[in-house]
């Protein structure tokens, strides 16, 4: 009875291993290479995609293209897990800020076999990293302060003229907040802190790094300035409600007319006017203070390292990211394009003003891009919640990030 | 031949449970030391670890934001434990006795436990809600002042345990109606006849017998409390200021914000300690107690 049953588990247990292995052969034999691209919803129906990938799958008829859509949040988590866990997509979306820790720790392909020098020329911002280009982009944006016209005419503001330099910016500020409503819009339980300190630190003339990358500066006079601003707006100008806000309120409360202004990028303009059509509103300047400078991305796809087919990958990449289907994406939702060629196409589709006013104001766009950004995140945030709430003073939050982020630089250059 | 013939015997029974163990094996076991291994560790998980020794525990032993983190997490237990026994054995006591429409009130209080933390987190996010929250909303209709629930420093780590504790009073009232409902009727019945006051009853005969489940209570509520993370995930990111930031949080942040998982399994690992060093003191002060 018991050899019965042995002789019974160890048959079963062969027939099923031998029915799984020709399923396999046949699944193998008729198989098209299944490219896998990871991106993030730009549209509620998540077909920014959908007639490229028809249009390339027609010409490859070999290939498919799959794209996965995910929410935003924690996006970069995600990819470090993904590839921590063997199962990084082919293709993967990517902002320029943070794709270099990807990309020292060899996660990252090298794209510069894939494209000439004539399609990296045309790239406005080729973010190359130590020589190589890994992030292919598809679009730009750029923070530009959006206003509110009716509230500004309220406040006794000229809605046509909005604020150039901090003087301007807080003089208005103090107009509107005398008319009785809040000026600015900052939740500050955000994921990203450099959203909230990247525009006053560089308006101030600070930097995060010192031009070599080994040392950290925000503890300078220009990086002490910045925070005293940035406390000096949450203070007298921002609502206290927003300091129990995250980023995603930031859009809403300026939609729904509870602030004045705020910042916010410019494929809002097409948000704004979908979800908030009685909104009057209008594109301000990027602020000028010792530089006219501000945050904005720049972001793209890479293809990991991981990935069996890097060369078709990269076929499709070519195909997603050439002239024509860069301005078809960027028109759609208002992004700017990274591409040159690209761009009187875009402005020629959109064909709006305040759309034209954003792109003019790109040209001031600055990022921050190091591979302590992502591990600077974690240790800046806090310290700036800190200062806005005066649990501790500009000085001791920036002098405490600052040798925090420098024992941590100094362990990433040691280590890489 | 004697253990050939147990063999044959017994080994079918462990063909089945191997699967069971086999996962146990891989999804617990294999990670605690796998961890063990990381907090030696410099690494990213993205690329080759670099043994650093115990580097990450001595760079945390000098970390302000780690001590703020363990501070965060005993308050935030305290805070949670001592509510959830005490209410929890209030509600209890109350729905054990014979009041109408008892089986009511104990699904409602039992309703919260089986909602998503997630769901009840969002939820309250909103009743914290400064501007438009409904606590505010009663706040300012009886004239008091409003409070920044969330975003102050002060408030933010209790309101959080305020949401925990409403979602969890059901959970321990059940562990205390079970208790409640395994002593003897005669005992109170003894009480009563030799006069004694429904708070004598309670004080001499219900919370003696009771001591082995409120061990209990005590133990998993502690063990839960310091392993928040999904309620501060939601409602505050370990903010403002680090103030809601606990042990578990600062986990996550180290190692999938920060990249930095060597230091985040160092952190796990003294979490644990910290576990199992309370589990053992309440064991052996609070068991010293047990009663029959």
């Amino acid at each position: 009875m018991k050899k019965g049953l042995f002789s019974s588990i160890v048959l079963s247990a062969g027939m099923i291993c031998f029915i799984l292995n020709m399923v396999a052969i046949s699944a193998a034999i008729g198989k098209k290479i299944v490219i896998t691209q990871w991106s993030f919803p730009l549209t509620e129906e998540k077909a920014e995609f959908t007639n490229t990938v028809q249009e390339f799958e027609e010409a490859n008829p070999e290939v498919k293209v799959n794209i996965e859509f995910f929410p935003w949040s924690y996006r970069v988590e995600r990819f470090m897990t993904a590839i921590a866990g063997g199962v990084a997509p082919d293709l993967g979306y990517l902002n320029a800020d943070y794709f270099t820790i990807f990309a020292d720790s060899g996660n990252l392909i090298s794209l510069n076999k894939y494209f000439s020098e004539e399609e990296i020329n045309d790239l406005k911002n080729p973010y190359k990293w130590k020589g190589h280009l890994y992030i292919m982009p598809i679009l730009q944006t750029v923070v530009p302060t959006f206003y509110n016209k009716r509230m500004f005419r309220e406040a006794g503001l000229d809605p046509e003229n909005p604020p150039l330099t901090w003087d301007e910016f807080f003089t208005a500020c103090e107009k509107i907040k005398e008319a009785g409503m809040w000026p600015f819009t900052e939740p500050i339980l955000h994921e990203d802190p450099f959203t909230i300190v990247n525009p006053w630190l560089f308006q101030a003339g600070g930097s995060y790094l010192n031009e070599e990358g080994t040392k950290v500066t925000l503890n300078n006079e220009y990086g002490l300035e910045a925070l005293e601003t940035i406390v000096k707006l949450h203070d007298k100008y921002v609502n206290p409600c927003e300091n129990s806000l995250k980023a995603a309120e930031r859009g809403p409360r300026f939609g729904e007319e509870r602030v004045a202004m705020c910042y916010s990028e410019q494929q809002s303009i097409r948000v704004f006017r979908k979800d908030y059509p009685q909104l009057d509103f209008g594109i301000g300047h990027i602020l000028k203070y010792r530089k006219r400078q501000s945050h904005g991305t720049v972001a793209g796809y890479v293809i990991f390292s991981q990935s069996k087919h890097p060369d078709v990958a990269a076929k499709w990449l070519t195909f997603l990211t050439n002239t024509e289907n860069v301005a078809e994406f960027c028109a759609e939702l208002y992004f700017i394009s990274p591409r040159k060629s690209a761009d009187s196409l875009v402005k020629e589709k959109i064909n709006d003003p305040l759309f034209s006013r954003a792109v003019d104001e790109s040209a001031y766009t600055r990022l921050f891009i190091a591979p302590i950004r992502s591990t600077l995140n974690v240790v800046l945030m806090p310290k700036v919640q800190a200062a806005i709430l005066h649990q501790v003073t500009p000085k001791q939050a920036f002098d405490e990030v600052t040798e925090k982020a420098q024992v941590l630089l100094d362990q990433y250059i040691a280590t890489h | 031949m004697n253990l050939i013939k147990k063999v044959k015997n017994t080994g079918i029974c462990y063909l089945f449970i191997f699967p069971s163990i086999f996962i146990f094996l891989l999804f617990f076991v294999f990670p605690i030391f796998y961890a063990l291994f990381l907090s030696l560790h410099s690494t990213s998980m993205l690329s080759p670890p670099i043994f650093v020794g115990l580097r990450n525990y001595q760079e945390l032993f000098h970390d302000k934001t780690f001590w703020m983190s363990i501070k965060n997490t005993f308050i935030y237990s305290l805070i949670f434990v001592s509510s959830v026994v005490s209410l929890s054995l209030f509600v209890a006591v109350v729905l054990n006795t014979k009041i109408r429409m008892r089986s009511i009130f104990r699904g409602l209080y039992f309703i919260p436990v089986i909602c998503s933390v997630v769901v009840v987190a969002l939820i309250w996010t909103w009743i914290y809600n400064s501007d438009v929250g409904v606590l505010n909303y009663f706040l300012r209709l009886v004239h008091l002042p409003p409070q920044n629930w969330l975003g102050n420093i002060n408030m933010a780590l209790v309101a959080i345990a305020i949401m925990a504790i409403w979602q969890s009073i059901g959970y321990y009232m059940v562990l205390y109606l079970a208790g409640l409902q395994g002593i003897p009727r005669q005992l109170y019945e003894a009480a009563r006849i030799d006069g004694g006051s429904s708070w004598q009853v309670f004080w001499h005969v219900t919370l003696p017998l009771l001591t082995p489940t409120i061990l209990f209570v005590v133990i998993i509520s502690t063990i839960t409390s310091f392993q928040v993370f999904d309620a501060i995930y939601i409602m505050s990111s370990g903010g403002p200021a680090n103030s809601t930031s606990t042990i578990s949080w600062l986990i996550y942040q180290t190692g999938f914000q920060g990249f930095r998982m060597g230091m985040a399994s160092a952190v796990g690992y003294i979490l644990f300690a910290i576990i199992f060093v309370l589990s053992f003191v309440e064991l052996r002060t609070l068991g010293l107690r047990f009663r029959y």
